[in-house]
């Protein structure tokens, strides 16, 4: 096998690292076409954390495995658009030069920790394998970096622990391996797909508290998918809220927390328990998200939406359009939410 | 691991002690006489039977007869058979035999099998994977004596390529029988390394395996079939243990003097010692290969512990 031992040579345009322009995805299965994603626009820059929200099915993860490049296709099908990195489109890039930008440029990592490691291998040697493969050092050389990793992301004790399993380890300290490979090799760009869903509350905030810092060291740009609004508050810069694969409202934490431009971000914001209101029922966004398969005509949150018009049904998607400075939304009635009644 | 081996070992005692009742009392209960034909066309004159009885101890009870058997098992000693042979050397100039012929038919099963289930594994869904999905239909759906009788008169007679029988069993004679005997298992090998390849391709383990930018071929031969291959072994494994308990078909055919055609012509013969001393020894054999199968599953996968 061929050992590249040098980084692929691609440097930042205009301060932007990934542009991803209008990206479709569908799926194609017996049941009919699914359109997971359905134009998704936005640009991260070094050092900038950027954290899509949705729920399950949203289609948060696909984008993400899009820019990647490691959606199983079939049945996914990258239907439209452009991912550039560094001014180059990911998508239509040379798999033999892609591979060379997966885990060396952009990385990512994962809600489950425990099944996305290799339980056969013990986990220096999985840290190790990506300084062989991009670097082509040698099993001693790349053992030792992995150690190194190991005690970067503070697991106590890394040289002894290098030659366990996944399964001898706890979920936080799994994720701290995930995360340990994740960074090996300095990428500048680390995806993040719900990396602390399935860890209790203690240690998700450690394990956010370690991302924060790695990205201080390194200046890498954080795309942080999740769908747990606390998570975000304190780490992202820019939230992009998705809903049916499309992103419905792009801006600050601290204006969409204030005063949201979306039906869908105030619905999403309001059944966030509160402690003044404890003892009252909790709200919810009424209905269901509806089947890909099967999009509404119009908006497709307009089935659930308590500001929708027969203009929502009837015309086209909303247009993702900016609305005030820097803050995107795509809604027919963003004056009337932006102004509504508040509880 | 030292205790879980030492356990395991001393679990064998009740079980080797159980079987060799129980082989005692079915061969007891087998009809027929031992002396039958034994004195040419004539019947046995009676003073030869009651002596031959006598000499074997046919003429005691069952438990007698199997307290005197235990008592000479503790010593090694698995008795004389109605040839007057120690059964001991009938088995010791046999399993050599069919050692190699065990060997060469796992061998088959685990370059053959893995490898023809990887590649419709790799190729799923292609036309590799449905021309491999129904050869080894075809060859689990046909009885092993006409694989070997084909394989007999192909690579045989026809072209000549390999000895029609082995006489003496070395191992050039038995490459050909070797290949019919692992024949239904690699069909078995071939479909259950395939379809754990395709269960694990989905695995969010090997979704990682890209994300870390490995190419292809990398992911599958190291990262999916070192899992894939957790129980395509332990299939193998056991499988070894049952081929070295011999394979009587496949040693008739070929005409192979092995376990199995040395334990067929026992019974036939109502020859008992060899037939309790035989099946002992394969018993024996049977679980010791099991436990080498399941210590080699804690080393491939490291979730299982022995201690």
């Amino acid at each position: 096998m061929p050992r590249k031992s040098t980084r692929l040579d691609l440097a930042p345009i205009d301060g932007k690292l990934l542009e991803v322009t209008d990206l479709h995805v569908e799926f194609r299965t017996r049941d009919g076409v699914a359109k997971a994603i359905n134009g998704v626009n936005f640009s991260l820059s070094p050092s900038e954390t950027l954290a899509i929200l949705g729920e399950s099915g949203s289609g948060k993860s696909v984008t993400a495995q899009a820019i990647m490049g490691i959606l199983d296709s079939p049945p996914a099908f990258v239907t439209g658009g452009q991912v550039k990195y560094c001014g180059v489109d990911l998508l239509t890039m040379p798999e033999k030069d892609m591979r060379r930008v997966r885990g060396d440029h952009i990385s990512m990592i994962f809600q489950d920790a425990l099944s996305s490691l290799n339980p056969v291998f013990p986990v220096g040697w999985q840290i190790a394998e990506m300084f062989r493969i991009h670097r082509g050092m040698n099993r001693s050389d790349a053992q030792e970096q992995a150690v190194r990793l190991m005690e970067r992301v503070r697991i106590p004790a890394a040289r002894e622990r290098a030659g366990n399993y996944p399964h001898q380890f706890s979920g936080g300290m799994r994720q701290r391996i995930m995360i340990a490979m994740a960074i090996a090799l300095d990428p500048r760009v680390l995806i993040a797909d719900e990396p602390t869903t399935a860890l209790d509350v203690t240690v998700q905030a450690q394990i956010m508290t370690l991302l924060k810092e790695l990205q201080e060291e390194s200046g890498m740009g954080l795309i942080l998918i999740t769908h747990d609004l606390g998570v975000v508050a304190d780490v992202a810069d820019d939230i992009a809220v998705m809903y049916c694969g499309r992103f419905v409202e792009h801006c600050d934490v601290h204006r969409l927390y204030a005063n949201p431009a979306h039906p869908y971000t105030v619905g999403l914001i309001d059944s966030i328990p509160r402690l003044d209101q404890k003892g009252e029922q909790l709200f919810a966004i009424g209905g269901l998200p509806p089947s890909l398969t099967h999009l509404p005509t119009g908006c497709s949150f307009n089935p659930r939406c308590r500001f929708a018009t027969e203009e929502c049904r009837v015309a086209g998607a909303p247009p993702f359009i900016e609305v005030e400075d820097g803050r995107f939304a795509a809604c027919y009635h963003t004056e009337e939410v932006l102004n509504r009644e508040r509880v | 691991m030292l205790k879980y081996v030492i356990r395991r070992l001393l679990q064998m005692i009740p079980v080797v002690i159980g079987a060799t009742f129980i082989l005692f009392c079915l061969v007891f209960a087998l009809p027929g006489d031992p002396t039958a034909g034994r004195c040419g066309d004539r019947p046995c004159p009676p003073a030869y039977v009651a002596a031959f009885r006598a000499e074997y101890h046919l003429d005691k009870p069952l438990l007698v007869q199997y307290g005197l058997y235990l008592g000479r098992l503790l010593h090694g000693d698995l008795g004389v058979n109605f040839y007057g042979n120690t059964v001991v050397s009938e088995l010791a100039a046999r399993y050599p035999v069919t050692l190699r012929l065990a060997f060469i038919a796992v061998l088959v099963e685990i370059f053959v099998g893995i490898a023809a289930g990887v590649i419709a594994g790799v190729r799923h869904g292609g036309f590799l994977d449905y021309l491999i999905l129904v050869s080894s239909l075809v060859v689990i759906s046909i009885p092993i004596f006409v694989i070997g009788s084909l394989a007999q008169l192909v690579f045989g007679m026809k072209l000549g390529w390999f000895p029609v029988t082995a006489g003496d069993g070395s191992w050039s004679q038995l490459v050909l029988p070797g290949f019919v005997l692992g024949a239904l298992s690699v069909a078995y090998v071939a479909r259950l390394t395939r379809a754990n390849l395709i269960d694990n391709q989905h695995a969010d383990y090997v979704r990682t395996a890209k994300a870390k930018g490995l190419s292809g071929f990398r992911i599958v031969t190291i990262h999916t079939l070192r899992n894939s291959l957790i129980p395509v072994i332990t299939f193998i494994g056991y499988d070894f243990g049952s081929l070295m308990g011999g394979a009587i078909v496949t040693e008739q055919i070929f005409n192979i003097n092995g376990i199995g055609n040395f334990i067929f012509r026992s019974i036939n013969q109502r020859d008992g010692v060899s037939v309790v001393g035989a099946v002992t020894c394969l018993v024996l054999v049977y679980l010791l290969a099991n436990l080498l199968v399941d210590l080699l599953y804690g080393v491939l996968d490291p979730r299982i512990s022995h201690d």
